[in-house]
């Protein structure tokens, strides 16, 4: 735990999650990496944005009557709530190493630390342990994120590591990268997950937070070089991207770069609660979760421009 | 076209069902046949009472074939009944019968007319039931032990035995009239002269009284379809009544001919166990083989079709749901949700070493799609060799009826080879008894449910130098208190002497039931059934079969491996808490200290993570258990044998338990079976099946059982079956021996615990069997939510 700086054989993760099975084919492992380029309004691991290690607070499980944080803390962390349980003052930057350090001591988890580092070697042995369920499912490892590609060291020993190992591997982008990062990197992958999250670049931005040149560079390049190898997939966000028109202008990128099938990954609200426990803010609030109707028409809209779409 | 071929009628009997299971109707009429019968033969052999008690019931038991059969033989008067049996218990039922309707779990309608009945009769018992007999037998100590939690004998103490794999093959290949001509042959050849010759024609005369009784009793339904038949405006309804009594006049007393009459047989065979003896787990075993060379002459001959086989099996299906047991208000808690245990076992292999798929197999699996109710519960026997389109068509239906559970084949064979019998016989009569206890078809007679363990009660004693904390007496032996620990392996030692000690314990209270049994409940139909007792001339419970065993099942194993971990981790290597501090904060059930108690909650390594040191521990207490049973026999001579499986006794022991170490509180449910605690996701599922593959599960010759809750969107699709394939196989090769599946949603649960009326076909697994969600009580309902959803977003 804590801030370890990322060398060559080290990554900052967030989470590890085992018999996972929308990650690719199979029985999967999913390793997610810390830190994004982008910020999607939608995104449901608001822990993955920075890369430093931070702050969750489950006020849920606090004890009031425990006061293990505040001997760390101190009086960072000696105000209450009518209940009696921790209130973070909201200016404390959630990175705060006190606060980090006072996490860590909490023996109800309502404090938890976000991110940890992790070498390669130690890495490969934990993602190898269900190789079992692999071989039989056809299955393997998935990176995900965060964004891998903010970690290309780590990412691509990982990914030779693996190899060398005999495991499938997945490489799930967003796809925002330095071109030549991009294609190091993602050829060492057996199958790459690409986020593709609009057409338009000014939307993108609206929607992300980046514009999306470099992002349709980097699709184009594997579309042409390596179409066996990859897997796109749409996030369908009703309101933003989840428009007739987001739709057909998707649509038709895809079928300009010669790919004829891509997997749609409705919109959920499964992560909004992190938000509230990371003290951010979550900003689509009104936006509710499709309905089966709406999503079948998104694949009519596809389908007219020669676009299959698999729901997930 | 039969009546359930019409898929809304199908509908209205399921419904029918579904509505009846909710609060099932008890009912005196057997318990007055009983009892006039017991008062006639007053001074008479035991076996000879209870084979002239079968007969009087056989031939005065209301009878019915409803709309919708094409099977006869009822057990209560009316469908879903229970009758009660007087000669088991009395005094029980006449002090719990007011509150059958409305306690919290195993509801029962009980009439007035029927608590009038059951007040005139019950009364007669007095001092005349095998519980009152077992209990006047059990010694002190076994006495005190069973008050106190640390073991539950309730099974064994007012039923029959149960649990057994009846010979069904012998009855449909040579009928009763071939047994009885046997018995005739036997009687002929006796030495009157020589005490066992008395015996043994005590034994045979029962054999002849009971086969023709139920010839008898076949030849009333036959009369009975007949006069049916004669009111009968449906023309196609008229012809099948009129099979119905062709049937019934030749089956079960004659070999079966054909596919229909093997059914019929088979069915008879079966329910009368359940009329005789009412003890549960009366096993359907390899059916799907039985009756195979039946199913393939009838369709060759043109008897039947395909469809007509299937409209058979779908009515055997409904009928097994019409086998009631009431369970008393005590094992009501150990035993949630009508557990009659009649489970059927497709796959395995056969004599050859061959897979045993055949047509049938796939057709028990579409009769189950069609009924898809409680009963019978479904096994799938894994194995390197099975069919991959009957494994598919097994796993597509878990999705929807949470049914078959599955079972390695190789785990199994070795579990045989344990219990001394051949590879040959592991092959082609492999079948799991009850939950998931072995025992071959026609040769073992099995106490495989003698007795629930409390091994965290032992747990409890072990950290109280025996003393039991909850009543503050001396139960266990001195084994020290906490601060005479020096290390962890003095206390692992002390938890490992009152183990042994209570087992010694709970193995005197067995043996007294067994004794009892053997005195005052003789069982001479089923000494038909199983092997050895019509060569020897010896009912079933005097010694008279081949093979023997009694299986003793140990609750709460995950609670007492984290416990153990959690005083390892924290007092022992870590030393942040004295052993002393720890064992006073449990007597406390924590009060002022939640702190503590979420520590040892989430920084307790457990049981379910793949750790190799976890493992072992695991291992240990596992193999203690087993050895610890396998020093003991029977008094038949059959070997103790060690299970892990708990249907719900987890909760009711765990009510007899104060907090342990593994941060549970006081009183709350013990873990189940030999799943990972629950309310903590510990370990993912893909660790927990890791994790479960490594115990030595061959050692644990009653079985092991592993319940795994699954989201139902998990399993939609042909990913989700391919998915639950590949979990299942990967299992398996790496050692596993069996899994079950609860295909459900957690909100679904809470939703359905806030609105039951929302919920009146909700099924749900218990544990080795499925069971109407509102069925349970609130407290099971809640251990069943708090286990961890296995799928994470």
């Amino acid at each position: 735990m804590g801030n370890a700086v990322s060398d060559e054989t080290r990554g900052i993760v967030f989470n590890c999650e085992s018999f996972s099975l929308h990650n690719g084919p199979g029985i999967r492992t999913t390793l997610f990496l810390k830190g994004c380029p982008l910020r999607c309004l939608w995104c449901a691991n608001p822990e993955s944005w920075s890369m430093e290690a931070e702050v969750s607070y489950n006020r849920e499980l606090c004890i009031p009557e425990c006061r293990e944080c505040e001997k760390i803390a101190g009086s960072l962390l000696s105000e209450r709530d009518r209940e009696g349980k921790i209130l973070i003052p909201p200016g404390i930057p959630r990175t705060d190493a006190t606060l980090v350090e006072a996490a860590g001591a909490c023996p109800a988890r309502a404090l938890s630390v976000e991110g940890y580092a992790v070498s390669v070697e130690d890495a490969v042995q934990l993602l190898c342990k269900d190789r079992p369920f692999f071989d039989e499912s056809g299955g393997g490892v998935t990176l995900s994120g965060g964004e891998p590609l903010l970690q290309p060291e780590f990412s691509a020993a990982l990914l030779r590591r693996l190899k060398s190992e005999g495991i499938h591997t997945a490489l799930d982008t967003c796809g925002d990268a330095a071109p030549e990062i991009y294609r190091k990197v993602s050829k060492l992958a057996d199958l790459v997950l690409f986020d593709f999250k609009a057409a338009g670049s000014d939307v993108h931005r609206e929607w992300t937070g980046k514009s999306n040149e470099r992002i349709l560079a980097n699709l184009e390049h594997t579309a042409a070089e390596r179409p066996q190898q990859l897997r796109v997939r749409i996030p369908f966000i009703p309101g933003l991207n989840g428009t007739e028109n987001e739709m057909s202008a998707m649509a038709k990128v895809l079928k300009a770069l010669g790919i004829s099938r891509a997997d749609l990954l409705p919109y959920h609200r499964l992560g909004i609660h992190k938000y509230r426990q990371q003290g951010k803010e979550y900003t689509l609030g009104s936006v509710t979760v499709p309905v089966s109707e709406t999503l079948q028409e998104a694949v009519q809209i596809f389908r007219d421009l020669g676009v299959e779409l698999c729901i997930q | 076209m039969s009546y359930l071929d019409n898929p809304i009628r199908l509908q209205e009997v399921r419904s029918f069902y579904l509505k009846r299971l909710l609060k099932p109707k008890l009912t005196s009429e057997r318990a007055d046949i009983v009892t006039r019968s017991y008062a006639r033969t007053e001074g008479a052999h035991p076996v000879t009472r209870r084979a002239e008690a079968l007969k009087d019931i056989l031939a005065e038991i209301s009878i019915y074939i409803e709309p919708w059969e094409l099977l006869a033989g009822n057990l209560g008067p009316e469908p879903v009944s229970a009758p009660v049996f007087p000669e088991g218990g009395a005094d029980f039922i006449l002090e719990e019968m007011d509150s059958y309707g409305t306690r919290p779990g195993d509801k029962f309608e009980v009439s007035e007319e029927t608590k009038k009945e059951l007040k005139r009769i019950l009364p007669l018992w007095k001092g005349k039931t095998l519980k009152e007999y077992g209990l006047s037998l059990m010694p002190e100590g076994p006495v005190r032990m069973r008050e106190a939690g640390v073991f539950s004998a309730e099974n064994m103490l007012t039923c029959g035995t149960g649990h057994f794999l009846p010979d069904y093959t012998t009855v449909m290949g040579k009928g009763f009239r071939g047994i009885s001509e046997e018995a005739e042959a036997a009687l002929m050849t006796l030495d009157l002269s020589r005490e066992e010759g008395y015996e043994k024609r005590i034994f045979y005369e029962a054999v002849l009284t009971i086969c023709s009784a139920i010839r008898d009793f076949s030849l009333r339904y036959a009369e009975l379809a007949d006069s049916m038949a004669v009111g009968e405006k449906d023309e196609e309804r008229r012809t099948e009544l009129a099979g119905i009594a062709k049937v019934c006049r030749r089956v079960p007393w004659e070999p079966a001919s054909g596919f229909t009459e093997a059914v019929q047989s088979l069915w008879m065979t079966h329910l009368v166990c359940y009329i005789d003896s009412n003890g549960y787990g009366v096993t359907l075993g390899r059916s799907a083989s039985y009756l195979y060379p039946w199913y393939r002459s009838s369709i060759a001959s043109g008897e039947i079709d395909r469809k007509e086989a299937l409209s058979l099996l779908v009515s055997l299906f409904f009928k097994t749901n019409d086998i009631l047991k009431l369970y008393n208000n005590n094992a009501a808690q150990n035993y949630g949700g009508f557990p009659v245990g009649q489970p059927v076992q497709l796959g395995g292999i056969d004599a050859a070493g061959e897979d045993d798929t055949n047509e049938l197999s796939f057709l028990f699996l579409e009769a189950e799609k069609r009924v898809k109710l409680y009963q019978p519960d479904i096994g799938f026997l894994w194995t390197e060799k099975i069919d991959p389109d009957f494994f598919q068509a097994a796993t597509e239906l878990v999705a929807s009826n949470s049914k078959p559970k599955f079972f390695n084949y190789h785990v199994g064979s070795a579990m045989y080879r344990q219990a001394g019998l051949s590879e040959e016989t592991a092959r082609k009569d492999w079948a799991f008894i009850g939950c998931v206890e072995y025992g071959v078809p026609g040769k073992t007679w099995t106490w495989a449910d003698a007795a629930m363990f409390n091994l965290a009660k032992c747990l409890e004693l072990a950290l109280n130098d025996g003393i039991d904390p909850v009543s503050g007496s001396r139960l266990g032996p001195q084994t020290g208190s906490p601060e005479d620990f020096t290390d962890f392996d003095q206390f692992l030692s002390a938890l490992q002497r009152q183990i042994a000690y209570m087992f010694d314990l709970t193995v005197q209270g067995i043996t007294a039931l067994q004794v009892a049994h053997k005195h005052r409940w003789p069982e001479p139909y089923e000494s038909l059934l199983v092997d050895g007792c019509m060569q020897s001339g010896k009912e079933v419970n005097q010694g008279g079969a081949t093979s023997y065993h009694t299986g003793v099942q140990f609750v709460g194993f995950a609670t007492v491996v984290d416990s153990l971990l959690a005083v390892k981790h924290f007092v022992f290597d870590n030393r942040s808490i004295s052993f002393r501090d720890l064992a006073d904060n449990l007597r406390d059930n924590f009060r002022d200290n939640e702190i503590l108690r979420v520590r040892l909650l989430r920084e307790t390594p457990r049981f379910g993570m793949d750790r190799d040191d976890i493992n072992s521990l695991a291992g240990e207490i596992f193999t203690f258990c087993c050895d610890t049973a396998g020093r003991y026999r029977d008094i038949w001579g059959g070997l103790y044998t060690a299970s892990l499986y708990s249907l719900t006794a987890h909760v009711g022991f765990g009510a007899r338990v104060g907090a342990t170490p593994d941060g549970r509180k006081a009183f709350s449910p013990l873990s189940d079976a030999s799943s990972p605690s629950q309310g903590l996701q510990n370990g993912s599922v893909t660790e927990i099946f890791a994790t479960q593959a490594k115990l030595p599960h061959h050692k644990a010759i009653n079985g092991t059982l592993l319940n795994m809750k699954l989201n139902k969107k998990l399993l939609s699709g042909a990913e989700g079956t391919a998915m639950l394939q590949n979990l299942i196989s990967t299992y398996f090769k790496l050692g596993g021996f069996h899994v079950q599946f609860n295909v459900v949603d957690v909100e679904v649960l809470k939703d359905a615990q806030a609105n039951p009326d929302k919920y009146p076909d909700f099924l749900i697994r218990v544990a080795a069997y499925v069971t109407n969600w509102n069925q349970l009580s609130r407290d099971v309902q809640n251990e069943i939510i708090s286990r961890a959803e296995m799928e994470r977003f």
